[in-house]
């Protein structure tokens, strides 16, 4: 719909992409991947679905880049000198070949909310109407939300996500049982330093 | 209107070129956490015009709340992380 917008929106993320991989200090890495997952959740809230591009930002941007660095200053700082690689070409070859295989299949994908295509003709096993055609033609009415994300995901999944969501809360918990320091390891910790001083 | 508001997106979008070049070039990691805040920044307008565009503003408006606590949060967590790796280390 606002093609300008995605097309830099997209330009910049593959510049972050690039730049993620190409450079060899681990945090600058870190950091350009939360810039990426911020532009891609600029580009999902331009399609509308600002749930997804939400979730993108919690998880990519927040979490994930600090627990990127939180590794990185458990491990090396910089990535090893890797030797130059052979069979240079033929690698560029096959990768292009698969990213025009890759967009000669896009072209066959159904647009952007689209109730009647390919893949949603088929009726269910009871004969009714497919499940995403019944989403995409009842949805507003249905639950009067601005959004058909946010109504698949809330209503029609809902107890769907709360499982999900006991999934996130079960991994948060765990990540906080991992990552908490205690008092006994800080006394440990600082009589070591305070011998390795003296 | 409505372009109004698509080519008012595309400058600031491309206005975030600036903070990406210090991205590239930043000689300290501080200078990247703070181009990476800067991107984040932009984001927050750029989601307010795209609510424009789309007519839904109030809805759009919540989302950019939820986004500037979370972008603040993100470079606090990261600049705290780091200053306590430097104080052990010092």
């Amino acid at each position: 719909m606002h093609w300008e917008l995605e097309i830099t929106l997209l330009i910049f993320g593959v510049a972050a992409a690039w730049l993620s991989i190409s450079t060899r200090s681990l945090l600058t890495s870190a950091v350009t991947l939360t810039v990426f997952s911020f532009l891609m959740a600029l580009s999902f809230v331009t399609m509308g679905a600002i749930d997804v591009g939400f979730t993108e930002a919690v998880v990519g941007a927040g979490v994930t880049g600090i627990f990127i660095i939180i590794a990185i200053f458990k491990t090396a700082r910089q990535s090893p000198e890797k030797p130059e690689p052979r069979l240079r070409a033929p690698r560029l070859a096959a990768l292009l070949l698969f990213g025009a295989l890759l967009i000669y299949g896009s072209t066959g994908l159904p647009d952007r909310g689209d109730a009647n295509a390919l893949l949603h003709r088929d009726p269910s096993a009871a004969g009714t109407v497919n499940a995403a055609s019944y989403y995409i033609q009842n949805a507003y009415e249905d639950a009067a939300t601005p959004n058909m994300v946010t109504v698949i995901l809330a209503d029609y999944r809902g107890y769907d996500t709360l499982g999900e969501e006991i999934v996130i809360l079960a991994a948060g918990l765990i990540c906080f049982l991992i990552l908490r320091t205690t008092r006994e390891r800080r006394e440990r910790e600082r009589r070591k330093s305070d011998r390795f001083n003296r | 209107m409505n372009s109004f508001f698509v080519y008012i997106s595309v400058i600031l979008a491309i206005i975030i070129l600036i903070p990406f070049y210090r991205i590239y070039k930043g000689p300290t990691i501080y200078d990247r956490m703070l181009g990476a805040g800067a991107i984040g920044t932009k984001t927050l307008v750029l989601i307010c015009l795209i609510g424009f565009i789309y007519g839904r503003f109030d809805m759009f408006l919540d989302i950019t709340l939820a986004y500037a606590v979370l972008n603040f949060i993100g470079v606090v967590a990261i600049a705290k992380y780091l200053n306590s790796i430097r104080g052990n280390n010092e």
